[in-house]
Formats: structure tokens, C-alpha cells, sequence
């Protein structure tokens, strides 16, 4: 049972990064969105398989594992184009992309609509992180996001939620180390801005844990708060106070904020345990 | 004289007597059946049980609370009883909060996608005078399936808000044909189900 967990998650996280280093460096910016796209597709395969368990019919959260392969496809396209046009037509062409095919259940129009537009935004600000100088920062930023918004899917009752939420932790830890894969505005970014918010919106969509929409917003947010690194708080002259004291309380504050915000679900997970299952 | 009023009279009473017996067959034949009558399920006393084997051990039940639908009986036993019992999803209760939202998600029951399960009975076989075979179409996840209910008349009695029926029904189902195929080999295939139903009698207006 294990391995149905396990081999789902790291499997194409490892193909991935595996695939991203044999990709010349200058190469990278260009393809990571397009093979990073095909891993939660291929997490969700690998889980078939070994779980035995193919679907017999469609269901409302295969969409994400095929808007993020269309979203590979996509960004592939999209590098070719010149950076000014791209800078404004991805987010657009993304955000439209989610809107249309993420219909998750619960969900109407106007729904949708506020899908789109957060990925609009989403993709907007990693390509904006991704232009800015805080190097692996920025994957580092969705890897939290991704392993927080896991217990929270776990939570809900959806656990193959968990483990694409897991896989797409992968994605982000491939694509910190894998250098320039994060390149600005590059297929990675496009990726990243995309796949957190659909993860936090199908999870949300599916959730019987009643977790609040803005728990769920907010996990999907926390890579903003990878700002606080960006602007160094400056040290007087002649204080002997460190940069790395500083660096180790933003880090602080990122794990704080990301403990307060996961709070709720960790009380729920933490629980005695009362499962007849044992579950996973 | 006497010959012919012997005869004549042997001829009425025969007349009489074969009268009455084409009488009895013509009112046997002919008589309208007594019509079905209607139930509206109880939703407090109705419900629904599943049992699946865990981990190659013991027998996992958990129960369904919130079942509605109709009931069509026809009280002498002549016709199978219709059922139409919609069963919600949602209503689930194992005992524990967390198997329950578990077994909501998508990979189970898919509660927010399918609210609920169905059963409507097409056709049936008489057993005895309180059982029957029915067959009917069972939905779980959205998947439809036919499948062949073991159903026993439990009784008919009430009280004084009105007369009511139960029923009690049993059928073995393998989950993989309705599209639940997670944790096999860890959680048995074959899922009994066990529906305990009673009905209100629907008054006509």
C-alpha cells in the first residue's frame, strides 16, 4: 500500500528532474513547462496502475491532471513568443485554459470565472518572481504551497488529491534543482502559476473537512510571501547582527504563517485516531 | 306425465347447478385485482448497510441514514413489490468522521458528484408469500448496473397516524462494477447490502 503512495509521488518527480538535467541549461526555460506538465498526468497514470483501479467513467478532477498536460503543451508555444507579447498573453491565455476546463463540482459560471482570473494573476506574479532575483526562492515558494495544500486534500477526504498535490511538490523540487529552469517568464513559471491554484480549487471544490475558502486561498497564496526575502532588511553599519539572522527570520515567518494557516487541518489530522480503515 | 316432470325437473336442477359453476368461473375470471397500493418510505426508519470484508479480516459494516423514496404493493401477494429507494450519499455513517469523509471522495462514493444511490425495481419472481427475487437497476457513483434483490415482507401494521409496511432488502454487489476499484486486495470486492425500508401508506385525496 505503501508503494501506491510513494511511486505515484516521486516517480515523475525523479523522471522530471531527470529529463530537466540531461536538457541543456539554456534549454530549460523553454521545455520545463512542457515536461513538467505531462508529471501530474503521469502521477495520476502511475496511481492507476498501481492501485489496479482504472476509471470506468469520467470523472470532475481528471480535468486537472488534463488542463495541466494542456498547460505543458501551452507554455511550450508560448516561449517562442517574444517575451513583451508573452509577458500579457500567457497569464491570459492560461487564465482563459483554467476557467474553461475547470469545472469541478459545486461549481457555476461565475465560479469558473474567478478560477480563471486567479490564475491570471497567478501566472502574472510567477513570471514577475521568476523575473526577479530570488534565485530558487521562488520554487522553493511553491513547494511549500504544494506540501501544505496535501494534508489539507487529505483532510477533505480526497486522497488522490494528496498525492498530486505531493507530485506537484516534486515538480516544484525539480525545478529548484535544475538551475535556470525557472528562467524568467520561462514554461516553469507558466506551470507553477497554474497547477497551485487548480490544485487549491479542485481540493476546495471536493473538500468534506469544510476547511474555509481563504485556508485554501491562502496555502495556494503562501509562495507570495517569498517577498519578504526579496528586499533585504539593510544592517547598519558596524552592527554585528548577520545577514543569515535575518534570512532565518523571514524563514520564520514563512513557517509560521504556514503553521497558522494549516493549523485547523493538523488538529483535524492529528486527532486520536478513530479510523477503522486505517486508511492510507 | 310423471317421466316428463322427472325430467324436466332433472334438467333445471342441472341447468341450475351448471349456472352456478359458470357463474363462479366467470366472477374467478374476471374479478378486477386488487390494486397496488401505494407507500411513501419512512426516512427515520428506513436505511441502508453496507458490509465489506477489511483487510482480509473482519466484516466492515457502516450504514446510510437518509433513505427515501416509494413503495408499490399489491397486498395479496399476486404482483411483486415496486420499489424506487433513493439512498444519499452524504448520509453515510461509519463511526468514525474521518472514514466517513474518506469514503465520500471521489474514488468511493464521489458524494460531490453523485449525491446519491438508487434503486428502481423492473421486474420480479415470487419466492413465497413474503419473499420475492426482485430485479431492478442499481446506481452507485453514477454507474448503473442490474442486479437481483433478495426482498422480504417484513409486515403490514400501524398505529393510529396510519397503516405501514416494511420490507427488508438484500442483495451482494462486486464494487468494481460500479467504478469503486480502490484498495483492492486490501478491502474485499464483494459488498453486501442490506436495506431496511418502512413505508407510509399514501392516502388518496
Amino acid at each position: 500500500m505503501l508503494a501506491e503512495l510513494l511511486v505515484p509521488i516521486f516517480l515523475p518527480g525523479i523522471a522530471f528532474l531527470a529529463i530537466l538535467l540531461v536538457l541543456k541549461p539554456e534549454h530549460r526555460e523553454r521545455w520545463s513547462g512542457l515536461v513538467g506538465g505531462g508529471v501530474l498526468p503521469l502521477a495520476t497514470l502511475v496511481g492507476f496502475g498501481f492501485e489496479g483501479a482504472w476509471p470506468s467513467s469520467f470523472s470532475d478532477w481528471h480535468r486537472l491532471p488534463l488542463i495541466l498536460g494542456g498547460v505543458g503543451l501551452l507554455s511550450a508555444g508560448l516561449c517562442w513568443l517574444p517575451s513583451g507579447v508573452r509577458r500579457w498573453f500567457a497569464p491570459l491565455g492560461l487564465g482563459a485554459l483554467a476557467g474553461v476546463l475547470g469545472e469541478f463540482p459545486d461549481m457555476n459560471r461565475s465560479d469558473q470565472c474567478l478560477l480563471g482570473l486567479s490564475v491570471v494573476v497567478s501566472v502574472k506574479w510567477w513570471m514577475l518572481a521568476s523575473e526577479a532575483t530570488l534565485g530558487r526562492l521562488v520554487g522553493l515558494g511553491a513547494w511549500v504551497s504544494c506540501v501544505a495544500l496535501a494534508p489539507m486534500a487529505l483532510d477533505g477526504g480526497f486522497t488522490t488529491l494528496m498525492i498530486l498535490s505531493a507530485s506537484g511538490a516534486t515538480v516544484a523540487g525539480a525545478l529548484v534543482l535544475a538551475p535556470r529552469s525557472l528562467a524568467a517568464g520561462g514554461g516553469g513559471s507558466m506551470l507553477l502559476g497554474v497547477m497551485i491554484p487548480l490544485l487549491a480549487w479542485c481540493g476546495f471544490s471536493y473538500d468534506y473537512a469544510e476547511a474555509p475558502w481563504w485556508q485554501w486561498a491562502g496555502v495556494a497564496g503562501l509562495p507570495v510571501a517569498i517577498i519578504v526575502f526579496f528586499d533585504p532588511v539593510s544592517v547598519a553599519e558596524g552592527q554585528a547582527r548577520g545577514p543569515w539572522i535575518s534570512g532565518l527570520m523571514r524563514a520564520l515567518f514563512v513557517v509560521l504563517l504556514t503553521g497558522w494557516l494549516l493549523q485547523p487541518t493538523l488538529d483535524s489530522l492529528v486527532a486520536p485516531a478513530d479510523d477503522p480503515y486505517g486508511s492510507y | 306425465m310423471p317421466l316428463l316432470s322427472h325430467v324436466a325437473k332433472s334438467g333445471v336442477a342441472l341447468g341450475f347447478i351448471l349456472a352456478l359453476f359458470l357463474g363462479f368461473q366467470a366472477s374467478e375470471g374476471s374479478a378486477p385485482l386488487k390494486p397496488a397500493v401505494g407507500w411513501q418510505l419512512d426516512p427515520v426508519h428506513s436505511f441502508g448497510l453496507f458490509r465489506v470484508q477489511h483487510m482480509n479480516a473482519g466484516m466492515f459494516w457502516g450504514r446510510f441514514n437518509d433513505v427515501t423514496g416509494t413503495i408499490s404493493h399489491h397486498e395479496d401477494g399476486s404482483m411483486p413489490p415496486q420499489l424506487n429507494v433513493r439512498c444519499m450519499v452524504e448520509s453515510i455513517d461509519t463511526g468514525s468522521e474521518k472514514l466517513d469523509r474518506t469514503m465520500l471522495g471521489p474514488k468511493w462514493f464521489n458524494g460531490k458528484e453523485h449525491e446519491a444511490m438508487t434503486f428502481v425495481s423492473t421486474s420480479g419472481e415470487k419466492i413465497d408469500a413474503t419473499h420475492w427475487t426482485l430485479k431492478g437497476d442499481l446506481t452507485i457513483a453514477g454507474i448503473s448496473r442490474e442486479v437481483e434483490v433478495i426482498t422480504e415482507l417484513t409486515g403490514i401494521g400501524g398505529g393510529p397516524q396510519g397503516r405501514k409496511i416494511g420490507f427488508e432488502c438484500t442483495v451482494e454487489i462486486n464494487r468494481n462494477a460500479f467504478g469503486i476499484r480502490i484498495l483492492r486486495g486490501a478491502i474485499g470486492d464483494t459488498v453486501r447490502l442490506v436495506v431496511g425500508l418502512e413505508g407510509d401508506e399514501i392516502k388518496a385525496e
